[in-house]
């Protein structure tokens, strides 16, 4: 039986067991959640959020505006009219563009990561080549277990952004992660996972660990896995982390 | 490893923990309550926030035409208007020419102030004030509830703040508010104290837990999972004489 809200597939290997594996999200939850929006004193009339237009690029003024003008003296001095027809109405549907500094259509373009340090100073800066693909579910580089932890080294040394469970599609996969919790549960462990990419270095070819990429264009985190047993059930656990806590 | 330049990730730190407490003394505070073998014990502390772009850098996208000029994001409607989707304003960048609002059943644009939230039963949800401690009302969060390690491990981080003793707490009352820290996380189970946060006024709070790390108080505020457990369902037909004979009267015609 394939378990509901799942969409991602995750290719694993333990061992000499090696297997794609759904991956199912874990939706955290504030602890109290609000449904309607309604307007104050009047519990049934109901609002709702619309987008409306406020002005456009060939606004004299917004594309004057640069440092510290006072808008409303501004708006005095240029006595400037308002297009009624634009202001406000709604706007239901858009499309994203882009456009050059002279806010001509662009279609061509160079993506560049930029990484600066609290001063604001430029340390690093790459050009993005191609858009990174998702890396887990790759049977030439499946997803390996890289190094084990105790469960309370790891639960101090990272803080856990997001989770997923990984769940059996069918009898063998359920044996194949019960035991991988079991085992993670009774060593009161928590495994750190990762893609061992091939690469050369100095002309030797070497598996390098990667960090995981659940999606193509998505940011890669480092994985978790947490093991819990409950008499025939399981919970195997994927925490994703990007930061140290010391 | 405080002060270290590389992270267990093999990138370069930035930011080490104890660069934070520099930037404590300005930063807002929370004031937790426990009592402890009889006492009542209240440190007030400055909280830092500790986020991957202090830790690891300042990280963003750009995009640049072949000259190397920077290219800019619109919004193009189906009359073709274009709009602007961020202005440079004072050196910050703010939202450009389109605009959220509220409206009524009627059409009507409703202020932000003239609207209320209620739940799924149609009572109206209250505002909960900030958690974070101001002298006119004396505000503290009081730390009465305990999770262990894995509910803890239930909670994905969205903020993570390192909190520092205030000047006016005496060292006694911080030395004996970690000891209480590390006498919880060191019981069978492991506990952690938890409670509810919420940084600014909200409608919702966060969850939150207290974690001792190098001698560092550490309060991490996020979102709960609900556990889940999998269990392997096996759904054995078993054929019965009944189910053959039906099966042989369909075969008939």
């Amino acid at each position: 039986m394939m378990p509901d809200g799942h969409y991602l597939q995750f290719h694993l290997n333990v061992g000499k067991r090696d297997t794609t594996i759904p991956l199912q999200y874990r939706k955290a939850k504030n602890a109290e959640e609000t449904r309607r929006v309604v307007k104050r004193g009047e519990k049934f009339s109901e609002v709702e959020s619309q987008t409306i237009a406020v002005y456009t690029i060939d606004n004299p003024i917004i594309n004057k505006l640069e440092n510290g003008e006072d808008v409303l003296q501004e708006l005095i001095d240029s006595d400037q009219e308002m297009d009624i027809e634009l202001t406000g109405r709604y706007i239901s549907y858009k499309n994203r563009i882009l456009l050059n500094e002279e806010n001509e259509f662009v279609t061509k373009y160079n993506e560049f990561k930029v990484i600066e340090n609290k001063e604001g100073e430029v340390v690093a800066e790459r050009e993005i080549l191609e858009r990174p693909v998702g890396n887990i579910n790759k049977k030439e580089e499946p997803v390996r277990i890289l190094k084990r932890m105790k469960k309370i080294d790891a639960f101090k040394k990272f803080a856990f952004k997001a989770s997923y469970y990984l769940v059996h599609d069918d009898g063998l996969s359920y044996d194949f992660l019960r035991e991988i919790a079991e085992n993670l549960a009774n060593g009161d462990e928590m495994a750190l996972i990762g893609v061992l990419q091939k690469q050369t270095v100095d002309g030797k070819e070497k598996h390098i660990p990667k960090r995981l990429r659940l999606k193509t264009g998505a940011r890669e985190y480092w994985g978790w896995l947490e093991g819990r047993v409950k008499d025939e059930e399981y919970a195997l656990i994927l925490h994703l982390t990007a930061m140290e806590l010391s | 490893m405080p002060g270290n330049d590389k992270s267990s990730f093999g990138t370069t730190i930035q930011f080490s923990i104890d660069k934070l407490e520099e930037q404590a003394s300005n930063r807002a505070r929370i004031k937790l309550h426990v009592d402890w073998e009889g006492k009542s014990i209240e440190p007030l502390f400055h909280l830092v926030s500790l986020t991957e772009e202090k830790r690891y850098g300042y990280r963003h996208f750009e995009l640049r035409d072949d000259d190397g000029n920077e290219i800019k994001q619109a919004y193009l409607s189906v009359d073709n208007r274009i709009f602007p989707r961020q202005i440079s304003f004072n050196g910050k960048k703010v939202s450009g020419g389109l605009k959220r609002i509220y409206i009524d059943g009627q059409g009507n644009t409703v202020e932000r102030n003239q609207v209320q939230r209620v739940d799924y039963e149609n009572n109206l949800v209250h505002r909960y004030p900030s958690s974070l401690f101001n002298e006119k009302d004396e505000t503290m969060v009081h730390l009465e509830k305990k999770v262990t390690m894995e509910e803890a491990l239930d909670i994905d981080v969205k903020y993570t703040y390192v909190l520092f003793p205030t000047e006016i707490n005496d060292d006694d009352t911080i030395n004996k508010f970690k000891e209480i820290l590390t006498r919880v996380e060191q019981g069978q189970p492991r506990e952690y104290f938890s409670f509810l946060f919420n940084y600014r006024a909200s409608y919702s709070r966060y969850h939150a837990f207290l974690q001792l790390i190098d001698g560092h108080v550490y309060m991490l505020v996020g979102n709960r999972n609900e556990m889940q457990y999998f269990k392997q369902e096996v759904e054995i037909e078993e054929v019965t004489e009944d189910d053959i004979e039906d099966f042989e009267l369909e075969f008939g015609f």
